[in-house]
């Protein structure tokens, strides 16, 4: 029986198996090369998509899980913050995706979009969050080329640019 | 949005004539950025073929110039994260005087682009950029005898602005490169020098521009990967999709040498796929693979051939070398060491470690009819090719491999097996596969950052001179990479590899000797010469030969009572180095003191120290301080501060140099304190980031860059080199700290409460 699931606003059908986790929902089904398989155990959050505004590990959570819910993916971010900050347009980046631009964050990138979105999840709870806080929110996170620095100067660059 | 337009049967057999023609239409497939693309074959019975190598003599094969002006540059290097891709284009667009923006790379596809070497060993801007420089330059001269012809003035009356050709002084005239070439083929030849491919090649002819004079080399040229990285819309090997493709997971044995016994009944619809001991399963959709992968029933004997972890250095220094090789000397260190007033001898080792990248290798190939059509994460597309040939047994004509960029490598990760892993399960199931590596695959089947031990000696005459100092290392060959999935097939599984002690003594002693012992792989002689399969991580075995130099090195300057930096710049002799070292003194505000420090003795607290370390690399010259705490009763190294300095010589973007170095300089305080692989003696036992721990953001240490550009000297390795004096640097600044020698890395809590405890 397919199961119906509301991403980035849209409602999408899916012939995959109740316990498939998202991830392979998002990525195979529906295409959306945002979340990233990192390590399917919920360990380094490369996976990372927003439900409910909140982050949460797709690789572990099961398709049924979010039906009824909002699942936010990295190509969505732009619409969600301009919803979540009730803006007349969509931008066309998350004031976050621009300061990585601006900060030239990534090195592979591989797992920047658990990165950004985690921060987003930051940002919409702690508009102005401490080095401390920026770094105790994102440890659960592994980046393995080590861009952390460049990451919390990427946030604390979006966190003075959003509205 | 959606996939690359990877579909065999809609697309034309790519030929570099069709591509100019069509004005660049073929390489445009959907939302894929420059650099990688992929167009498959047409649907002919007979096997396709593709040429064994490029003729880098042709101009055609480095440059194409489109109708509308736009450039694409060929480079059979790949993009590992670290931005070749931007510093290439900013190379060429330099040498042909267009604007960045107007050109694009290709990179490694090996249809379309010379084989320049792998992308290892920080050699891409250093080699690979002067072969791009000199095939620009001459792609420039070929346009301004277009132009000399088009517009009836002599070339040397020419200038050229922004891919427009005018005579100089009198700019109503014009020609656009794009209307001189109109699609068509320049048709140039280029004096090839040295080694026909690879990493020897040298490019003659025209003469590039003095550095002086560059307007974009130099300039901090934002990457042009990282917008589509930051919006999901960049194309990993992770992404690629081609029709009718199954997903296929790998199934490998519990010991390096297991045999398959049998196996059971696969379940969710899933195809088992098997070839002696190589095993997988096959789905069509990717979580039924994973599911039946992960329960098929299967039997496999037990193996059991690898030394404990307790016995490792042991064992390492203990089997009998496959080659030993003084690598560099000065005078008579044997002589020099038994006539010194005071000797020192120490043991340093160093753990087997993981390349660790966040999205676990993958690779999709489709093999039909004799031919293989393989998308890779590879480092090397021409190595890789072979690989594929070899596991297929098919002519090496017969494959082709389009590189798409990976998670983040650092070495020779799971991408090349994983390659291999797909071609093998596409070929017995006569279906695109695409195989995505596990977690645990990849944790334990990555070749693996090898184990290394040193023994270091070193003699002081009676006024503290050091007059000996002797460095036996036990390194591994790696002469070739074992390619596991080949193994298990039984078929061909050997790729070149190289070994790399190649950088002198870095100060002027008047006796010393670096002796190397290459060792095969561990546990290789009780299987067939198969181990535990290692690679490189960066810096090829530079950053554990550097921590055990510049850590004994430390060892001398405390044993006579001096100063760290002042020791180290006693005996450098090459002026870039000795810069080097001074703008990390004065950048670290070092006050110089012998070391240990005047904390040393408390008995208990924590503790801070400094140390200092220097390293040369390939022509890269770096020095670091670094500035940590120590816990006593915990054992935890905290660091808290980098300063590192980089001399790379001439710099294409300096920018993106600063932040790679950031990144590899924290990569490597994870390396030193907290990563080793654990093992069995049948196995590798850390299979996820639980029991293989990296840094996190609250144990990432602030980083000071600083990069001396030397614009007129040749570019040296950039990426790497500045993770070689990390080590060595906390080790010291731990001996500053509390007075204790840490001899082992990585630097844990147990290491370092063994070593207080052994000091007390």
């Amino acid at each position: 029986m397919a199961i119906e699931i509301t991403v980035n606003g849209k409602l999408h059908s899916t012939e995959a198996s109740a316990d498939t986790p998202l991830l392979y929902v998002l990525r195979d089904d529906l295409e959306l090369r945002g979340a990233k398989f990192g390590c399917g155990l919920s360990q380094c959050g490369a996976c990372s998509v927003l439900v409910d505004g909140r982050e949460i590990r797709s690789c572990v959570t099961p398709v049924e899980a979010v039906v009824g819910r909002k699942v936010t993916t990295l190509e969505g971010l732009p619409a969600w913050y301009a919803e979540e900050k009730q803006l007349a347009t969509v931008p066309a980046l998350h004031p976050l995706q621009q300061a990585w631009i601006d900060e030239q964050v990534p090195q592979c990138g591989y797992c920047q979009n658990g990165m950004i979105i985690m921060a987003a999840d930051l940002l919409s709870r702690n508009a102005r969050p401490s080095d401390a806080e920026i770094k105790e929110a994102m440890d659960p996170h592994l980046c393995r080329c080590a861009t952390h620095n460049a990451i919390v100067r990427g946030i604390k660059r979006a966190a003075t640019a959003a509205v | 949005m959606g996939t690359p337009d990877l579909t065999p049967r809609k697309q034309q057999r790519f030929t570099r004539d069709a591509f100019l023609k069509g004005g660049g239409a073929l390489i445009v497939a959907i939302g894929v950025p420059a650099g990688v693309w992929g167009i498959a074959r047409g649907g002919s019975d007979a096997p396709e073929t593709w040429p064994a190598e490029l003729d880098a003599s042709a101009l055609d094969s480095w440059l194409a110039i489109q109708a509308d002006g736009t450039v694409t540059a060929f480079t059979g290097k790949t993009d590992l994260g670290q931005g070749n891709q931007t510093a290439l284009a900013q190379i060429v667009a330099e040498e042909l005087d267009v604007p960045f923006a107007r050109v694009r790379m290709v990179m490694g596809d090996t249809e379309s682009c010379v084989d320049q070497g792998s992308t290892v060993g920080s050699l891409t801007i250093a080699l690979a950029g002067p072969q791009l420089r000199q095939a620009a330059a001459n792609g420039r001269r070929a346009l301004l005898a277009l132009a000399a012809t088009e517009l009836d003035v002599p070339a040397d009356k020419l200038t050229v602005a922004d891919g427009v050709v005018s005579p100089a002084g009198d700019a109503s005239r014009r020609v656009s490169y794009g209307e001189l070439v109109e699609g068509q083929l320049l048709g140039v030849a280029i004096p090839v020098k040295g080694k026909a491919r690879g990493f020897g090649l040298a490019l003659g002819g025209a003469k590039p521009k003095a550095a002086s004079e560059y307007t974009i080399v130099g300039q901090s040229v934002p990457r042009v990967d990282i917008p589509a990285k930051v919006t999901g819309q960049h194309f990993y090997i992770q992404d690629v999709r081609v029709p009718d493709m199954l997903h296929g997971r790998v199934i490998r044995p519990p010991g390096l040498g297991s045999q398959l016994l049998s196996y059971g009944q696969p379940s969710y619809g899933a195809r088992v796929v098997r070839l002696k001991n190589f095993l997988g399963v096959v789905a069509e959709r990717e979580w039924d693979a994973i599911k039946a992968a992960r329960e098929l029933e299967v039997k496999w004997s037990d193996w059991a051939g690898l030394p404990t972890m307790e016995e490792l250095y042991t064992y390492v220094r203990e089997t009998p070398s496959l080659e030993d090789a003084v690598v560099a000397s000065t005078g008579d260190a044997a002589t020099a060491l038994a006539g010194a007033a005071r000797r020192f001898d120490a043991e340093y080792t160093t753990a087997v470690q993981t390349h660790g990248s966040i999205g676990p290798s993958c690779a999709v190939a489709d093999v039909k009819d004799g031919s293989a059509t393989v998308w890779s994460g590879t480092q090397g597309p021409n190595v890789v090719r072979s690989a594929v040939a070899d596991a297929l047994d098919i002519p090496v004509e017969h494959v082709r491999i389009i590189t798409f960029e990976a998670s983040g490598c650092y070495g020779r990760n799971g991408s090349d097996p994983a390659t291999v892993d797909a071609a093998l399960m596409s070929q017995l199931v006569g279906q695109p596969v695409r195989v995505q590596w596990m977690r645990h695959d990849e944790h334990g089947w990555d070749p693996k950052g090898p184990a290394t031990v040193h023994q270091l000696r070193g003699g002081l005459d009676e006024s503290g001179e050091i007059v000996g100092w002797d460095h036996e290392a036990w390194i591994p060959a790696f002469f070739e990479t074992t390619i596991i999935g080949s193994v298990l097939a039984g078929r061909t599984a050997r790729m070149p590899s190289l070994h790399l002690w190649e950088d002198p003594i870095l100060y002027d002693i008047p006796a010393s000797r670096q002796l190397a012992h290459y060792q095969g792989d561990i546990g290789s002689t009780e299987n067939d010469g198969v181990g535990l399969i290692s690679a490189w991580i960066r810096s090829p075995v530079q950053l554990q030969l550097t921590f055990a130099s510049e850590s004994f090195l430390d060892e001398l300057a405390a044993a006579t009572s001096t100063d760290p930096v002042e020791l180290r710049l006693k005996g450098l002799t090459d002026p870039r180095m000795i810069a080097v070292l001074q703008a990390a003194a004065r950048a670290a505000k070092w006050q110089t003191r012998p070391s240990p420090g005047p904390d040393a003795n408390a008995a208990s607290g924590v503790v801070r120290g400094r140390g200092v370390a220097t390293s040369l690399r390939g022509g890269t010259y770096n020095a670091a301080v670094a500035e940590i705490e120590i816990d006593r009763e915990s054992g935890q190294i905290r660091v808290d501060h980098v300063v590192v300095v980089q001399d790379n010589g001439m710099t294409i973007n300096p920018r993106a140099l600063k932040l790679g170095i950031e990144a590899n300089i924290v990569q490597t305080v994870s390396r030193a304190l907290y990563e080793e692989v654990s093992f069995d003696r049948s196995n590798v036992t850390s299979l996820d980031w639980n029991d293989y721990r990296i840094i996190r953001f609250t144990e990432a240490p602030t980083v000071d860059v600083i990069a001396i550009d030397q614009p007129d000297e040749r570019a040296t390795g950039s990426g790497e080199p500045s993770c070689n004096p990390i080590a060595p640097a906390i080790g010291n600044a731990v001996f500053d700290a509390v007075g204790v020698r840490l001899r082992s890395l990585p630097m844990t809590p147990d290491r370092v409460k063994a070593a207080l405890e052994e000091a007390r």
